[in-house]
């Protein structure tokens, strides 16, 4: 029976291991058939959005593995507008009306209200929380 | 559904309890039946007198005087918290329900999700 999850995603890329864990449970919901409805990147986990992170290359990269998994899966993969823009992520959108001279949240991820989660929660048939 | 949030972290060391209750209240807006669990040192949220524009921040914390407006109505504060905190009910700003653990853990059961931000 497929299960359906919301996961929501607090930590911060490098000050903990929620990225980390979280990616890897994603991974393993689909490889056991069950559906994720949003990855939301919260507080700040919305860090990780930023497509500008470049870490050496050989240290991991969650920004980069949270893309291929989006990419490889289809699952959301959504900052929180408020969270986000108050810690400088912006997407081309949000930077324009904001005045801002540069921009660095591009598809697949997505920069969403908190609507968006409610909406996920509601349409899942779990949520997880990775802080 | 039913959600509970659980706020167990001082309103002012990080914005975890502003971004909690942000999202509680989205979440209500949505029409969730939501409730508010005080514990640990987040029952600091509720004191009475705060002033944090001393300390430059924003007093976020006034919203949960004004929770009826999002329908949030169940408001509940850990006895065992309070305690020690050295708090008592008459300190804090709204009129919430003081539980026990065995209540806590009651009310814990009773949910469909219950996040702790």
């Amino acid at each position: 029976m497929t299960t359906r999850f919301s996961i929501l995603v607090t930590g911060s890329p490098f000050t903990s291991q929620a990225h980390h864990s979280a990616q890897c449970f994603v991974d393993a919901l689909y490889s056991k058939g069950h559906q994720v409805t949003s990855v939301f990147l919260y507080g700040d986990g919305s860090y990780v959005a930023n497509q500008l992170m470049h870490p050496a290359n050989d240290e991991s990269h969650p920004h980069q593995h949270w893309r291929e998994l989006a990419q490889k899966h289809g699952f959301k993969l959504q900052a929180c507008v408020s969270a986000a823009a108050k810690r400088g992520i912006l997407s081309r959108e949000d930077s324009e009306l904001s005045g801002k001279s540069s921009f660095n949240v591009t598809s697949p991820y997505e920069i969403a209200g908190l609507g968006a989660w409610v909406e996920a929660v509601a349409n899942s048939d779990k949520s997880l929380h990775f802080s | 559904m039913n959600l509970l949030f659980i706020l167990n972290k001082p309103p002012y060391s990080s914005d975890i309890g502003k971004e909690s209750l942000d999202m509680a209240l989205a979440h209500a807006t949505f029409d969730d039946t939501v409730s508010l669990l005080f514990t640990g040192q987040g029952v600091w949220q509720l004191k009475t007198d705060q002033f944090a524009k001393l300390a430059g921040l924003k007093e976020f914390t006034r919203l949960y005087t004004g929770l009826d407006l999002y329908d949030i109505d169940q408001l509940f504060v850990s006895e065992n918290a309070l305690d020690t905190e050295q708090l008592t009910r008459d300190q804090l700003m709204v009129e919430a329900s003081v539980l026990n653990d065995e209540a806590i853990s009651r009310l814990i059961n009773q949910q469909d999700r219950v996040f702790c931000l």
